[in-house]
This record gives C-alpha cells, sequence and structure tokens, in this order.
C-alpha cells in the first residue's frame, strides 16, 4: 500500500510500505477514505520531536470503513464507518475507566521510552513517535487499529467524512482546551493561536458561553476566520498582546487563557522568543514556551490556563511565582478524546456546528509531502489539510 | 537541447528541500561556531598555524564573534544579514592574518592562510547572495474566509448553546453573513464591569 513516512527533519515521502495485519484478537483493519495533516505533525516535520525513526508512516487523523476485524472484537464489523480518535485506549485500565483515556496505561509498548521521557507512560499514539508506542499512522491507505472495540467512533449515514473527521483530534480537542476552563457565562475567554485547533478552541468557548472570546494570532487569513466564528482578534505583530487584553478586561486580564500554539511560538519579536530560538537551535532548550509565558502574566488572579498545545520537553524562565501568587490553575494533557466524542457527534449531527469550515485545501495523499510544507509555512492560505487516497 | 547552468558551488552544497540556500547556511553556520570555539580554547597555537600575529585577546574576541554569527545564522528564519556579517567578519580576519607578514616571518605560512580565507570569504559571499530574501507577509488575507464560522446561526445566537442538551438547530441566514471585525460574540465587558475601586 501506499502511506506517507518520516525519513528526517523536512523529508516526508509517499512510498509504498507494506499493508497492516491483524496482530492481536482485538484489532481491525481500517481503509482509509479521509485523513490531515494536524499541527502536531509539523513537529517532528520541524525535527523537534525526538523518538522518530526513518520510515515511521505518520498521521492521526483519519478515518475510514473496517475492512477486517479480529476474532474478539465484538464493536466493529467489516464495513462500519469510523473515525478513529489519536489516543490508542484498552478500556480496561484503571486510567481508561476514569475517562482519562490519553493516558491509557497499556497501550504504550515502548512503555520504558514513556516513563523514561515522562516519568511515567502515557497512551499509545497513531504515527507519533516511538516514545508512545512507534504505531503506524493514519496518512496511509490501510491502517492496523489496536484495541479497536474501544476508541473507534461509529458514524451514522448522513454525515460527510468532512463533517465528522475532526472528531478524532481536533475538535475533541479544542473543546477540551474550553471545556476544562469551567467557562462562566461573564468569562473572556483568549485563545493564543488561530491554527485549527485554535479555530475550533474559539467556538467551543463560544458554544459554552463564554461572554468574549478573543484571538491571537499574526496570519491574517486565520484571524479572519477566528472573526468568522466570534472572536475579537489581535494581531501579535500589529499591536501589544498584554496592552490589548488588558484594554478588553478592563484592565482585569483574560479569566481563561487556551494555548492552542505549543512548542513552536513564533513570536519573533519578543526578546524571549528570539533567545528560545537560539537554546533551541544549540540544543539547550527543547520548546519555545513564549505562549505560556504570556498567558501566566496577563491571565487574571484566579484565572485557568488550559494549554492544548503539544510541548515536548524542557522549557526555561517560566513565571511560576505569577502563578503561584496569582492562584492560577493549569489544566492540560492530550486529549481525552473518547470523554467528549458522543455529545461532540450529537451535536454535529443536530446541525449546531459543521466541523469542515476549517478545511482549506482537499488533495490527494500523493500530494501529501508538498502539502505538509504548504501547512507549515502557512502558505496559499492554508490552515487545514484534508488528503484522500 | 535545453542547457541549463548550474551555480559551481551546487555541487559542493547541494540544496535540500526548503529554501534553496538553507542547507549550506547552515553548515556555514556549524562551522561559524567550531571555529569561534576553537579561537576561544587556543588562540595561541591557532595564531601560530595560521601564520598570523600572536594576539591571543583578539583572536578570543574574534572567536566570540564567530560563535555569535554562527548562532545567528542557525537560529534565524532569515539568515541573509548573519551570512552578510560572516563576510564582514572575513574581510577583518584576512587583514589581521595579512599582519603576519611583518610580524611572524613566516611568509608562506601566511599566504597559505589568507589564501584559505579568501577562499572560505568567496564561499561565504555566494551563500549570501543566493539566501532568500526575508519572506514580509502582507497583512491583508490572500482567501475570503469571512463566511467560516461552522455555526448555522451567527456566533451570537450560538453563545451558550452547548450548556444545555443537544438539539437540532436550523440553519439561517446570518450564518451566511460574512462577520465583521466589530461583530464579536459580544464585547459589553469594559461597559459592563464597574470602575477598580483603590484603596488608600
Amino acid at each position: 500500500m501506499k502511506a506517507l513516512c518520516w525519513h528526517g527533519k523536512e523529508d516526508i515521502r509517499y512510498e509504498t510500505v507494506p499493508d497492516p495485519q491483524i496482530e492481536h484478537p482485538r484489532d481491525a483493519i481500517i481503509k482509509m477514505s479521509c485523513c490531515a495533516i494536524c499541527g502536531s505533525d509539523l513537529h517532528f516535520f520541524d525535527g523537534f520531536m525526538p523518538g522518530m525513526k526513518s520510515g515511521d508512516v505518520v498521521g492521526h487523523e483519519f478515518m475510514g470503513e473496517v475492512v477486517e476485524v479480529g476474532a474478539e472484537n465484538r464493536k466493529l464489523k467489516v464495513g462500519d464507518r469510523v473515525v478513529v480518535p489519536f489516543t490508542i485506549c484498552c478500556g480496561d485500565c484503571e486510567q481508561c475507566r476514569r475517562g482519562n483515556w490519553s493516558v491509557c496505561e497499556r497501550t504504550n509498548r515502548k512503555k520504558d521510552l514513556g516513563d523514561l521521557t515522562f516519568g511515567h507512560t502515557t497512551a499509545g499514539l497513531f504515527g507519533y513517535t516511538h516514545l508512545t508506542g512507534g504505531y503506524a499512522g493514519g496518512q496511509a491507505e490501510y491502517i492496523r487499529v489496536p484495541y479497536a472495540d474501544v476508541a473507534p467512533v461509529k458514524i451514522p449515514d448522513g454525515l460527510t467524512d468532512e463533517q465528522v473527521l475532526f472528531l478524532g483530534d481536533i475538535f475533541p480537542t479544542g473543546w477540551q482546551a474550553a471545556a476544562q476552563c469551567d467557562i462562566q457565562p461573564t468569562d473572556t475567554v483568549a485563545v493564543w493561536g488561530a491554527g485549527p485547533v485554535g479555530q475550533f478552541a474559539i467556538r467551543s468557548a463560544v458554544m459554552l458561553g463564554a461572554e468574549q472570546v478573543v484571538a491571537i494570532d499574526n496570519v491574517p487569513e486565520r484571524l479572519e476566520m477566528a472573526r468568522a466564528g466570534g472572536a475579537i482578534t489581535i494581531d501579535f505583530d500589529e499591536e501589544s498582546v498584554l496592552e490589548r487584553l488588558q484594554a478588553l478586561t478592563a484592565g482585569k486580564g483574560p479569566d481563561k487563557c487556551i494555548d492552542a500554539v505549543g512548542m513552536e511560538a513564533h513570536a519573533l519579536r519578543s526578546l524571549d522568543s528570539m533567545i528560545d530560538r537560539v537554546k533551541q537551535s544549540v540544543m539547550i532548550e527543547s520548546d519555545r514556551p513564549h505562549v505560556l509565558r504570556e498567558m501566566m502574566y496577563v491571565c487574571r488572579p484566579a484565572g485557568t490556563l488550559s494549554v492544548a498545545g503539544v510541548y515536548g520537553g524542557m522549557v526555561d524562565k517560566i513565571p511560576f511565582g505569577a502563578v503561584m501568587n496569582k492562584a492560577l490553575t493549569i489544566k492540560t494533557g492530550q486529549t481525552h478524546v473518547n470523554r467528549w466524542t458522543d455529545d461532540l457527534l450529537q451535536r454535529i449531527a443536530d446541525g449546531q456546528i459543521d466541523p469542515s469550515f476549517v478545511i482549506t485545501h482537499t488533495v490527494g495523499l500523493e500530494d501529501g509531502p508538498a502539502m505538509y510544507k504548504t501547512f507549515r509555512d502557512k502558505q496559499d492560505g492554508c490552515i487545514k489539510v484534508v488528503m484522500k487516497p | 537541447m535545453s542547457t541549463t547552468t548550474s551555480h559551481p558551488l551546487s555541487r559542493v552544497l547541494p540544496n535540500r528541500p526548503v529554501g534553496p540556500m538553507r542547507s549550506p547556511a547552515r553548515a556555514l553556520g556549524w562551522f561559524s561556531i567550531g571555529l569561534g570555539l576553537a579561537e576561544l580554547a587556543m588562540p595561541r597555537r591557532l595564531a601560530r598555524i595560521a601564520g598570523a600575529p600572536n594576539m591571543p585577546t583578539m583572536t578570543r574576541v574574534f572567536g566570540l564573534r564567530e560563535i555569535g554569527t554562527g548562532i545567528g545564522i542557525l537560529a534565524s528564519k532569515d539568515p541573509s544579514p548573519w551570512l552578510w556579517g560572516r563576510v564582514a567578519g572575513d574581510a577583518l580576519d584576512v587583514a589581521t592574518v595579512g599582519a603576519g607578514l611583518v610580524t611572524r616571518g613566516r611568509p608562506l605560512r601566511t599566504l597559505t592562510s589568507v589564501a584559505m580565507l579568501l577562499g572560505i570569504a568567496y564561499i561565504d559571499m555566494q551563500v549570501a547572495q543566493q539566501a532568500p530574501p526575508s519572506r514580509k507577509r502582507e497583512k491583508r488575507s490572500s482567501h475570503d474566509y469571512r463566511g467560516r464560522s461552522g455555526f448555522p446561526r451567527s456566533p451570537a445566537e450560538m453563545r451558550g448553546i452547548a450548556l444545555k442538551p443537544s438539539s437540532r438547530i436550523e440553519r439561517t441566514a446570518a450564518a451566511d453573513t460574512p462577520t465583521s471585525a466589530s461583530s464579536p460574540v459580544r464585547s459589553v465587558m469594559q461597559a459592563s464591569m464597574p470602575e477598580s475601586t483603590t484603596y488608600p
């Protein structure tokens, strides 16, 4: 079959790899009908995410049709149409039973690496480094789904692939980022980053009742899409984020701050960002945490910081004194996708939101390598790339 | 039959996928850091090998310059200014090492070093000239995404919809109306918040 494979920094190739096989009776094989490039895929594309090996099949946003199921899989049958969450969950461990799906204790088959890197293992993820299991990803014609009797979400007829594809990652990720803020009717919610996750965080904050939502970015197309979703926008190239947020909140600061940027912040004009970039280039700091610093500084006392953007390792010069003295709460984590999928699928079916609004480019899988660059460089108004076999 | 002329450096410094001169620039960045560290660590030995004047403090300062330039090339999205900085540094190096003709009394060694420095300067200049200019983003949306709310109604009407169990929402014409910058969900915070109280 054909798949997109990682071969090094900025080197994704469309090539032939062996077809996946059922390896465990709970597995299923999915024939991909639609997949996407995620912002977090750019972290290994740019060479900032450790644990990749040459030839790894990448991608973790995908859906398709079940073409084969293992003997013990009672949930799926051949012909089912499913969206597959990016987190692989066993459904049996204590964390899964608590609904903490993204920290499943069993599915990272390279647990030792996870323990070594993060202190404790987290769930296995599709196509996302050997720190999280080294599972083959979803930017491929066929995908083996382990524990396929747990996480995959069956899709009813009448909904298009484009409407439901993002249930596997970015819609629940934006939703969780807003939901874990415990938004109140008088809250101002500030969202750093108006990429795909930021766009869903904005709409989630609106649906969860925020009084005003503020989006921070510097890409005109993304800011325009954020405004379409109901946000006030701040272009950080044009104005001071801190001053504008203070002005919008009568000097009190936003009640809830969402980081939809993560480890590759691009605020190049700020001194701390420039220092981060130098440190990152000589490998004495792994992530660029400009957004974290800004959120900690500007957030209203007793507010909440919700971190949806991916961080991979070590960050420097974090103003933790501000966090402690202002009594801030920090919520973070890879998304517990299945905690939200039933509700969000129902809201899509009820017409409350159509997630396909975010798609700006639809291409064949063979065009994937070029689209990684287009997406990374934000060229041609690119916000979200969907690929089909 | 078409003929294409490739740049002589393209054989020595092959192109990589991102930016035609990105990889050679990175190589020069690392070279700069390496040379700088050597100048910091063993200035006397380097000066002797190069046939340059024995001025360890100045050699160390030059080392710091090399390291700074190298980090700039590696860390910057637009390495051009840093590459031109290397060219300027090359001129300084040629002048300094050239002074060894007077002070060292090893003209062959000095002239060899000067020739090598001129070669490096040529490479620096070629890479700097071919480095892509920094991309200035036009601060205007190239695509019209004003109608992409994803909602069946205006964002203001959708506010708080998820606070109750899901129910069918029919699409209205307001959803297709492009949203302007001045119509966010609600921006009455400033008007509704009381003045802050300051205690003496």
